[in-house]
């Protein structure tokens, strides 16, 4: 690997500062399992790594009415931390992501800020309503999940700014989320494609009140379907109405061909996973449960 | 150019204060600069496992770590198993079932096998299938391995 300079700020304050200072010859390191490889591959070639570990505050999870989700927390913490049956489709994206190994490295923050059209945890975080807090040396702001990746490997940070923490809204009664992806093996590799449903049904059990509907590796970053969400909200969980979103959300994706799978290959499982993450996520919300 | 810096790593339960470049992985320090050399590189971008090592007991990829952020953790490598029982045991139960060939992956399979063991000592199949999904062996076709590690768990005694 190419040299560079290691840099450990223990203060949101000094780390933006050497990452303003840098620009684009300065990274930020959080579990590494993307930034070292981008390195070794000459794809990244910073001068200065910025560590983000001696600064207090940045891991942690905290569930109080809402979810706090420290930027650092790795994904086995995340999985491990999950337990309101509301946000089954988060556990399912942190426990299905890379290997055992990536889940005790990688981070929350990490899975975010790499931007990569495939990020796992995307998909059911913008299905929650996900919110960003960022800060740099200058100030904090919130800012929605749902606009924060402006294409692959970019995001809508300033420059020196870092997130945070991760906020998710405690979900309404009766929401189920459902988290399914495809992948050419069953572990290690980036998905063909990855698909979050959530469905909030009314108080009659039948009727959605609010749907969201998040892809993934179809489209330069990960988004919501929100042609798909429009059909479900307000309309009864039915077959007909199922079937409808996941052609409007096979619609709304630009899928390419790749090394795994053809851009045809990936509309025709658009479909299906929308169609059976709604199911499931339906019947999830159906159960007031998890299972 | 970049300056060296001065690591504290504690390996197997030793100690060690390492003068390192940043960009040194903890994979090339237990190699290089250890003399470890049961810890495998191979694929170097995190996908083949063969550079497993257990930090805390947690198994992670060393290709993918900086030998500066695994300061303040317990590393353990494969030479740091053989000492507890358990782990002679699983060891023996892969010698037992050919759960091994060209021994290459083997450190990797072992170390997060017995870092499966010591968080469920009874894991189901499920479970142990998960936790060697980030270890890929060329060899042996994986029945041998998840059998050596059920062995393992209902403690088959290889004889």
């Amino acid at each position: 690997m190419k040299p560079f300079e290691y840099h450990e700020p223990a203060s949101i304050e000094a780390a933006s500062e050497i990452l303003a200072r840098y620009g684009r010859d300065a990274a930020a390191l959080a579990g590494g399992t993307a930034l070292l490889v981008d390195i070794r591959h000459g794809e990244l070639q910073p001068h200065h790594v910025v560590s983000l570990w001696k600064i207090p505050g940045l891991d942690g999870f905290r569930a109080n009415g809402s979810f706090q989700i420290g930027a650092l927390l790795t994904v086995n913490e995340l999985g491990d931390a999950l337990e309101h049956p509301s946000l089954e489709g988060l556990r399912e994206a942190a426990r299905r992501l890379g290997s055992w190994q990536i889940q005790n490295m990688a981070t929350v923050g990490g899975n975010i800020c790499k931007a990569s059209p495939g990020a796992d945890l995307v998909p059911p975080l913008l299905c929650l309503d996900a919110q960003l807090a960022l800060q740099s040396a200058t100030g904090r702001r919130d800012a929605p999940l749902d606009g924060f990746l402006t294409g692959p490997d970019q995001t809508a940070l300033m420059p020196g700014e870092l997130l945070v923490s991760i906020h998710v809204p405690l979900p309404p009664p009766r929401t189920g989320t459902a988290f399914m992806k495809i992948m050419r093996r069953q572990a290690l590799d980036c998905s063909i494609v990855s698909v979050c449903a959530r469905v909030t049904l009314d108080n009659d059990g039948v009727t959605c009140r609010e749907a969201r509907i998040g892809l993934a590796a179809v489209a330069p970053n990960p988004f919501r379907a929100k042609s798909a969400e429009a059909v479900l909200t307000g309309s009864r969980i039915d077959d007909r109405t199922i079937r409808e979103a996941a052609h409007m959300a096979r619609g709304e994706a630009r899928p390419i061909t790749d090394v795994r799978a053809s851009a045809e290959y990936r509309r025709l499982l658009i479909a299906e996973l929308v169609e059976r993450a709604i199911r499931l996520a339906a019947n999830r919300a159906r159960k007031g449960t998890g299972g | 150019m970049a300056s060296t810096m001065t690591v504290s790593l504690e390996v197997n339960g030793q100690t060690h204060s390492l003068d390192i470049e940043p960009q040194e992985t903890l994979l090339h320090v237990l190699r290089e600069r250890l003399g470890l050399t049961g810890t495998k590189a191979n694929c170097e971008e995190g996908e083949c496992g063969a550079c497993t090592v257990l930090l805390n007991n947690r198994p992670v990829n060393s290709c993918l770590l900086l030998a500066a952020r695994a300061q303040g953790f317990r590393i353990q490598t494969i030479e740091g198993l053989t000492s507890a029982g358990r782990h002679t045991a699983l060891q023996a139960a892969f010698a037992q079932e050919g759960a091994i060939q060209c021994g290459y992956c083997t450190p990797g399979f072992l170390l997060a096998a017995a870092a499966l063991l010591d968080v469920h000592p009874t894991p189901t199949e499920d479970e142990i299938v998960f936790a060697l999904s980030g270890n890929i062996c060329r060899c042996t076709g994986y029945q041998k391995i998840l059998k050596a590690v059920t062995n393992t768990a209902i403690g088959v005694v290889p004889g």
